[in-house]
């Protein structure tokens, strides 16, 4: 309904004017508690309540990205990371998925399988990390198999759970029609449980950028993770701090990609 | 009248960890050529089991069941499934939905698409073909559901408590245009409720079963008429003594 309807009530008027009011209200809230932030930061290192050599500040993190991107030395990390990630994502997805379908056909395998999932899900997969740079080397394989392991089995326990209660009434019908194990897949349990895979997927995006980092940490060659390393041991805080930014907005971007792919594919599917 | 399918004395009793529950202990039963059998019996007694068995899903420990003279040992295709919820597939448009019989048979041809299509036509939901589930009433939906197991051309059709998702006043209707139906399309169908006026009212015959493990313990024969459509069966002065009788034959305590 448009505002300039005549039609509208005082009340309805009156509702929908502190609405807009509510909503710029938040907007600018939002705006104030990051400027305020900053502000605090920058003022505090300037006038001297904190130790900028330290604690950074904005100013000396925005100035570090600038000679980075200055020099040319910022864009290759940037995508190193990057890519190591969504390589990372993408093959974790469909490995998870293509596991957890294995295990939804074979019930047997599921149940044998069963406490050696629970467990390597319960150990911390950063413990591996000297183990997959002996067997693999300091490369970017380390840091693949690195994230592989952060992100796998979690997407193999997701997806298996959510395509085992596919809706048994369903699963009826398709089996009185005479639907084999292959054709109940195709037809009813994946596209069924896209909106669950999607939801792992989620989870993915974050679980990869732990892998990749913690996998750049340990190899330490490039990539962000590399800059926060190497910025730490120079005692570079600029550095560390600008990798850590950067890393932020990667990974809020690569967020928003999954959220919009979402979108596409629910509206594809429905 | 010709039988369309003769149940030879099965029993079935469900395995578990913690022993094992007679299901279906030596019924005997047969299904005619046409005619509309409803089962009803105690909560709890068999009654899906019993369909299940019809359907193929189910293997019964002895006995056989017979589909025009061959044993059922699985799923047939003529034999045709309406689930208790119509399970329509939320992101199949209607039109799909009623289509899945032929997607998991590999069957869809253009005479597959142009009889589910007349069917839709026929039954007021072409308006509807490429709607989803999601956009439509609880009675159109189950009427899509009916017209996906037709779409499949079966013999015979079995009927899981196929109204029970629905409110009172729909179920009536919907189980009057279901009944219209099904006798326009001069199919057999099987039903298994908890409803014993809906039983009443559409039914030619209805099988009442004993308490778990289930065998028959009576066959009403419905004497409204063949002719006589739900709604006006529910209105007649039959109806109620009919009604009375089948509750005290499915002797329920509380």
């Amino acid at each position: 309904m448009s505002m300039s309807d005549t039609s509208l009530s005082p009340a309805r008027t009156r509702w929908l004017a502190a609405q807009r009011r509510r909503r710029g209200l938040i907007l600018f809230a939002k705006a104030a508690l990051l400027l305020g932030f900053l502000l605090g930061w920058e003022l505090s290192a300037r006038l001297g309540w904190i130790d900028a050599f330290i604690m950074s500040s904005p100013s000396r993190i925005a100035a570090a990205i600038w000679r980075m991107t200055c020099d040319g030395s910022l864009f290759p990390h940037l995508l190193t990371t990057c890519a190591e990630t969504a390589a990372g994502f993408v093959l974790g997805t469909l490995l998870g998925t293509l596991i957890a379908a294995l295990l939804w056909w074979s019930p047997f395998a599921a149940q044998v399988l069963e406490p050696y999932l629970v467990i390597l899900n319960a150990l911390p997969k950063v413990a591996l990390g000297p183990v997959i740079i002996v067997w693999v080397g300091a490369g970017p394989k380390a840091i693949l198999l690195m994230a592989l392991a952060i992100s796998l089995i979690v997407t193999v326990l997701e997806v298996f759970h959510s395509f085992n209660a596919t809706d048994t009434e369903m699963l009826t019908l398709l089996r009185a029609m005479g639907a084999g194990k292959l054709c109940i897949f195709r037809l009813l349990v994946l596209p069924g449980n896209l909106p669950a895979v999607i939801n792992a997927l989620k989870v993915n995006v974050g679980l990869s950028w732990v892998g990749v980092i913690m996998g750049e940490f340990l190899v330490s060659k490039a990539g962000i993770g590399y800059l926060i390393v190497y910025g730490s041991q120079v005692f570079q805080m600029d550095l560390v701090m600008a990798g850590v930014l950067l890393l932020t907005c990667a990974a809020a971007l690569m967020y928003r990609g999954i959220v919009l792919l979402e979108k596409v594919l629910i509206r594809h599917i429905r | 009248m010709q039988k369309i399918v003769n149940v030879l004395g099965i029993s079935l009793r469900y395995q578990s960890d913690d022993g094992e529950i007679p299901a279906i202990a030596d019924l005997s039963m047969d299904v005619a050529e046409g005619e509309f059998l409803s089962i009803v019996g105690p909560s709890g007694c068999g009654k899906s089991t019993l369909l299940s068995v019809l359907a193929g899903l189910l293997q019964p420990d002895a006995g056989q069941v017979l589909l025009r003279g061959d044993p059922i040992t699985g799923p047939h295709p003529a034999v045709g499934l309406m689930p208790q919820r119509d399970a329509l597939l939320p992101w199949r448009t209607v039109r799909s939905n009623v289509l899945l019989g032929q997607d998991v048979s590999h069957s869809r041809s253009r005479e597959a698409e142009a009889y589910a299509d007349a069917l839709l036509s026929a039954y007021g939901l072409s308006g509807f073909a490429q709607k989803y589930p999601s956009e439509l009433s609880g009675g159109m939906r189950q009427r899509a559901a009916l017209i996906r197991t037709l779409a499949t051309q079966p013999a015979l059709l079995l009927l899981d408590e196929p109204f029970s998702s629905l409110d009172y006043q729909t179920r009536i209707t919907v189980a009057a245009d279901i009944h219209r139906i099904i006798k326009q399309q001069q199919k057999t169908a099987v039903m298994v409720t908890h409803d014993l006026s809906e039983a009443l009212s559409v039914s030619d015959r209805i099988l009442v079963l004993s308490r778990r493990p289930a065998s028959v313990k009576r066959i009403f024969v419905s004497d409204f008429g063949p002719d006589v459509p739900p709604l006006a069966r529910r209105e007649h002065p039959a109806f109620a003594a009919a009604f009375e009788q089948l509750w005290r034959e499915l002797d329920v305590h509380v």
